[in-house]
């Protein structure tokens, strides 16, 4: 065991083949540790949301390996993936992603469902995530009668439910405004110091790059850290 | 007995409920056989068939109305014990008689009605099971395609396939449900109205057919989630990350 939550290891994906092959993601290497909250940053389609599918086992690489909690994603099954991704990766998109028939309560208790649990204990502690994210008067309200900063507060309540060591955010402020955006960034990063959890961040949001231990720049899908000046 | 006495005697008849309801009589009311005037003394109950309803008058009566030539069967009411010695019996006296047994009579009307009947009633009965998962798998299909996306978040969350059958298979046993409700409510209605305007008619509902078309639907949700279960197996949960 390395230590690392997640590693890349010189991981490439490309889509089609022949002359219309694209290479979307190049010999990737990277290795989050615990407690560290890491900015991926890029221009829109540099591959970024490849990359970040790919760490979260939701897409095979074309070659080299990820290794997720010590586990390498190629030696399991589908099965195998979902499996440790319910229990090791919380998700958070731009799109916030809520099943619109379900209450906020109902949103984070859903995915402690799947992970086996139905017990008076599931609903307590989806109770007691969303009031540590300030939404304990919102439990009943589905998503429809939420604002943006309230719904990536739920989702980032579900992606803390079944308490993953990783957290991979994709574009968790492309659809706030920039104070919802920094609130619900300040939070994330909060929870992530307090619970030493590992958070990787895909976004092209200069403004929350001080939250970030590490920043890294991907580019025509080559990753490398990121200098001031392209961040800027 | 529906209403009055079962037992006619001279001058006197019994006739079916449905037989009194059809012709606008009543007890105590004169109806003509071969011009002689019979009262009616009481009114049977289930003894109306599809087409024709039983009358009943004693046996002298009937004799003496329509004469020994014009009677076509007769059923007689004899220990069980005995059966076989009076058919015997029977048959030796009256040898251009054909005598049957109670089994043997029931058995042969059972297959008047499987020869001629219950082919046709399995025809749409089959139709009717295929036109029932082709509806159930429309709804369940249309409410996946709708939730398309939420499969997707499912999914890219950590929802194994298993929990995502479970998923279709629940709306599509909820879709049977109602719709089996729905069946058995309103099959009770159009009986009770197809027996208020054709009287003759008298549709029978046991609960060993309400649990056969339970077990049905309980069948064709399961026949009908398949699809919608393939469909939800191929959803790339990389749909996530689409805004």
């Amino acid at each position: 065991m390395s230590g690392n939550i997640l590693e890349l290891k010189s991981v490439s994906k490309s889509y089609g083949s022949g002359r219309t092959q694209i290479e979307a993601v190049r010999d990737v290497n990277l290795e989050v540790r615990r407690g560290e909250i890491v900015l991926i940053m890029g221009p829109s389609g540099s591959g970024k949301t490849t990359m970040l599918s790919m760490a979260g086992g939701l897409l095979a690489p074309t070659s080299g390996e990820i290794i997720m909690g010590g586990q390498p994603l190629g030696d399991l099954d589908s099965r195998g993936i979902s499996e440790l991704r319910l229990r090791h990766v919380g998700f958070v998109f731009q799109a916030f992603n809520l099943l619109a028939g379900l209450s906020a309560l109902e949103n984070v208790a859903l995915v402690m469902n799947l992970a086996g649990r139905r017990d008076s204990s599931v609903e307590r502690d989806s109770k007691k995530l969303l009031a540590r994210l300030g939404l304990e008067r919102r439990l009943g309200h589905v998503p429809a009668d939420l604002s943006g900063g309230e719904k990536q507060r739920v989702a980032l309540a579900r992606a803390l439910a079944n308490d993953p060591p990783l957290i991979l955010a994709d574009e968790p402020t492309g659809n706030l405004d920039s104070k919802s955006g920094r609130e619900v960034m300040d939070m994330l990063a909060g929870l992530a110091r307090e619970e030493n959890k590992a958070v990787v961040i895909v976004t092209h949001d200069p403004r929350i790059v001080d939250i970030a231990d590490r920043v890294f720049w991907l580019e025509d899908g080559q990753l490398s850290p990121a200098k001031p000046q392209s961040i800027v | 007995m529906a209403e009055g006495r079962g037992d006619p005697g001279p001058g006197e008849i019994v006739l079916d409920e449905v037989s009194l309801q059809i012709n606008g009589l009543h007890l105590g009311d004169n109806i003509d056989i071969d011009g002689q005037p019979h009262q009616i003394v009481g009114a049977s109950k289930d003894t109306t068939l599809l087409v024709a309803q039983y009358a009943f008058v004693d046996i002298a009566e009937t004799r003496r109305l329509l004469g020994p030539d014009r009677i076509n069967f007769l059923m007689l009411k004899v220990d069980p014990a005995m059966t076989e010695t009076v058919r015997q019996q029977i048959e030796a006296a009256h040898p251009e008689l054909i005598v049957y047994t109670r089994e043997e009579f029931a058995r042969n009307n059972a297959a008047v009605i499987s020869n001629g009947i219950l082919p046709i009633l399995a025809v749409i009965v089959a139709i009717a099971v295929v036109i029932g998962v082709i509806i159930v798998g429309l709804v369940v299909y249309s409410a996946t395609v709708e939730k398309y996306r939420e499969y997707g978040v499912l999914k890219a969350v950590g929802a194994g396939s298993f929990d995502l059958y479970k998923i279709v298979l629940e709306q599509s046993i909820i879709s049977s449900f109602l719709g089996f409700f729905a069946g058995a409510i309103g099959s009770i209605g159009v009986a009770w109205l197809i027996h208020k305007i054709e009287i003759q008619i008298n549709v029978v509902f046991s609960l060993k057919y309400f649990a056969s078309a339970f077990v049905a639907a309980i069948f064709m949700s399961v026949i009908a989630s398949y699809i919608p279960a393939r469909k939800i197996n191929k959803i790339d949960p990389v749909i996530v990350f689409k805004a």
